[in-house]
């Protein structure tokens, strides 16, 4: 059978956030709008978690992973004002978390510094002992395989894989078309598998 | 070779519809080669599912730090735009004076030709009933309204089972409030207007002047507008939306945001806290065709009064000025001339503007299309010339042909607030009132955001800025933990309302602060300002 005639794969988009959340935050964002700093504040309490975790999985161990954070947030305060309600106030917050990402990566990328090659500190993977050495290990692995993809590549493929976004949502986020978000996932995949197939056998062979 | 991983990537992550997982599956078994690579992709997988779970550990306290003082930073640049108010403010005082010295020093020949009716004001912080029937205010007592009255946020409408009313918005949105209906102006500025329908219909034609937020909300669902012509249902068991142009978002109560496209109609069951999309009925499409013929009617005709107060064309009507009647329109009998004054110096109780002239011949009928019964009277009650007069009055009249005139709604002669007894109205908030409550110290904004925001609530009410706070201190007020800053967030909205003279909702305010703290630290101002 040929390979050309095997089915084109049809990309599932992952369950939104809860709609409870969703309407709290544009609850928060039409109060922000009115310069009210209090709502900014539990805005900032409602996504802190998801936004260091999501920024976390983008750039890997970075040591500057809070300054991205504030980053984060600063942009957000700015551009709240502009939040029109046309899509998920999450996906607007991914979008934010993406340029800030793709910003960091580049400027990594330019420094040449290689910051996965040990067992990352400061990474919360559980309870389970068993299971946290295994996640430990699977994360460093993950994070090293990512180095190897291009930014934009790389951000789309998290977004997807480890954030659990529909390429749709990814497209919102990224600020590409839908096309170009399925075909940068499908190249990520490639690139992604190719490269923890290496990693795992250097690991194996050293 | 390429397209074998993208498609064994999306088996894996079974992403296929089940027929194409078999054709896989059947390719597999003749493929070792993609048996391979799909252990690689299903490795890769794994990692991936336990490197999701990874959570970075983040010095919150220093984050949050340093977010605290950005924001803080923040707080500092508005801090300074009273000054630039305040400068702006004296720059446009400066003006009105040149404006008046260059006024006087002119010769009043000069002046009398140029028409100088008082052009409408859309950012007028008033809202206007265009028409009302069977429509009462409920402010402790109901009290009926007239054609004309003028509202303001906070008010509460009630229209009687076969009444209705038309109002027009200070942002240049027209309402039609439908029979049995209730309906409360919560914001109502010309940049930020928020209705709630406690029950009934409403059927609204939105503005398209940039604002903050035009929201309304009715048995649970906030609906914000885009820019549309849309209509809300609530009745005890199903509130419906109804769009026929533009969009709306509805928040419904489950959390989930729907947007209703023109021509839908969502029904929400209050009951099942389910919704559905439905087709428009005939009898939706022609409710808020008819709201919209109206505002497109009164746009037209308050437009064309004032290209006609400007100078229209040479076959323009003269137009009513604001000095008073002029001579050159001796059939109006002084009666209706005093009721369309623009500026009338005093109309007492006894002259509503809704006592409308008889309808002299002569008078003409601008050809706007819409069904007759629907047009509202303009600016007050005041009979306008090119809209029809109620039907029965129509019957009546014979065809006219005078031009269109408008003139504005005539000013209340007695301010409601004056009328208040001395004893119920609340001193002037001051700052030592504050001091009452144990000190606060004073904290960095970093770490209590809370009390800064408190600080400047208190601050803005002085201002008489504090409009923006309403809402922070609302959830303040009622957080459930009771402490002396939810105490001090009841009693600061009280006195916001009071200083921007809004007594009902500052004694509503001080009445919610005697039910939770009868023997607060501001129970002696509650009961004082309650007049008890």
């Amino acid at each position: 059978m040929s390979a050309d005639a095997l089915p084109l794969p049809r990309l599932v988009p992952s369950q939104p956030p809860t709609g409870q959340t969703e309407a709290r935050l544009l609850r928060l964002v039409d109060r922000i709008k009115k310069d009210d700093v209090l709502a900014f504040e539990e805005l900032y309490r409602l996504t802190r978690d998801d936004v260091a975790r999501t920024l976390f999985h983008l750039v890997g161990h970075r040591p500057d992973l809070e300054d991205m954070i504030q980053e984060t947030y600063l942009r957000l305060l700015k551009a709240v004002p502009g939040f029109r309600g046309e899509s998920q106030f999450r996906t607007f917050l991914y979008r934010v978390c993406a340029n800030v990402a793709l910003m960091n990566l580049r400027w990594w990328r330019r420094r040449k510094e290689d910051l996965t090659a040990e067992l990352p500190d400061g990474i919360d993977f559980g309870q389970d002992p068993e299971r946290a050495a295994q996640a430990a290990q699977a994360s460093r692995l993950v994070h090293r395989a990512l180095e190897k993809l291009t930014a934009k590549k790389r951000i789309v493929f998290v977004y997807h894989e480890l954030c659990g976004m529909g390429p749709e949502e990814i497209a919102q986020a990224v600020g590409v078309s839908y096309n170009t978000v399925r075909s940068r996932l499908h190249h990520a995949r490639l690139e992604f598998t190719e490269a923890l197939r290496d990693l795992t056998r250097a690991e194996v062979s050293s | 070779m390429i397209r074998h991983e993208v498609q064994l990537w999306a088996y894996a992550a079974q992403e296929l519809e089940l027929g194409d997982q078999r054709f896989v599956e059947a390719h597999l078994e003749d493929c070792p080669e993609c048996v391979e690579q799909l252990a690689s992709v299903q490795v890769a997988k794994e990692a991936l599912e336990l490197a999701r779970d990874a959570r970075p550990r983040v010095a919150w306290a220093k984050v949050d730090e340093r977010i605290g003082a950005m924001v803080e930073k923040r707080l500092h640049a508005q801090a300074r735009r009273p000054l630039y108010f305040r400068v702006g403010v004296f720059g446009a005082g400066l003006a009105m004076a040149a404006a008046a010295v260059l006024y006087f020093s002119m010769p009043r020949e000069a002046l009398l030709p140029l028409p100088s009716v008082e052009q409408p004001s859309p950012v007028s912080s008033w809202a206007r009933v265009d028409r009302a029937q069977g429509l009462t205010r409920i402010d402790g007592e109901s009290s009926e309204i007239l054609d004309g009255t003028e509202l303001r946020g906070g008010d509460v409408l009630r229209t009687s089972k076969v009444g209705k009313a038309y109002v027009h918005l200070p942002d240049g949105s027209h309402l039609r409030v439908g029979g049995a209906s209730q309906l409360a102006l919560t914001r109502s500025e010309a940049d930020d207007v928020a209705l709630t329908l406690e029950r009934g219909s409403l059927a609204v034609r939105a503005s398209h002047q940039v604002r903050k937020g035009f929201v309304v909300h009715t048995g649970g669902l906030t609906v914000n507008v885009i820019g549309t012509v849309f209509g809300v249902m609530n009745d005890s068991e199903q509130v419906e939306v109804t769009v026929t142009e533009g969009r709306v978002r509805v928040e419904l109560p489950t959390g989930e945001s729907v947007f209703v496209e023109p021509g839908q109609r969502l029904r929400f069951d209050s009951k099942t806290q389910r919704s559905k999309t439905l087709k428009l009925t005939a009898a939706n499409e022609r409710e808020l065709s008819e709201v919209a013929a109206v505002a497109d009617a009164t746009t037209s005709v308050e437009q064309r009064a004032v290209v006609a107060a400007v100078g229209g064309p040479p076959s323009s009507p003269p137009m009513l000025t604001a000095q008073g009647t002029p001579r050159s329109l001796p059939r109006l009998s002084p009666s209706e001339a005093r009721a369309r004054q623009v500026s009338a110096p005093v109309l007492t109780a006894e002259e509503p503007a809704r006592a409308a002239p008889p309808i002299e011949d002569g008078k003409t009928v601008l050809t706007v299309e819409g069904p007759a019964e629907v047009w509202p009277t303009l600016g007050g009650g005041e009979i306008v010339r090119g809209v029809p007069a109620p039907r029965e009055a129509v019957v009546e009249a014979p065809p006219v042909t005078q031009p269109t005139e408008w003139a504005e709604a005539p000013k209340p002669s007695v301010d409601e607030w004056e009328s208040l007894p001395a004893a119920a109205a609340p001193e002037a908030p001051s700052a030592a009132r504050l001091t009452e409550e144990p000190a606060q110290q004073p904290k960095v904004i970093a770490k209590d955001l809370e009390s800064i925001f408190m600080q400047r609530a208190e601050d803005s009410i002085q201002k008489g800025t504090c409009d923006r706070f309403l809402l922070g201190l609302e959830d303040i007020a009622t957080d459930s933990e009771r402490n002396a800053r939810t105490e001090q967030a009841r009693v600061l909205r009280a006195r916001c309302f009071d200083s921007q003279m809004r007594p009902r909702q500052a004694m509503s305010e001080y009445r919610k602060y005697l039910e939770v703290y009868p023997r607060g630290h501001f129970a002696a101002e509650a009961h004082q300002a309650l007049g008890e």
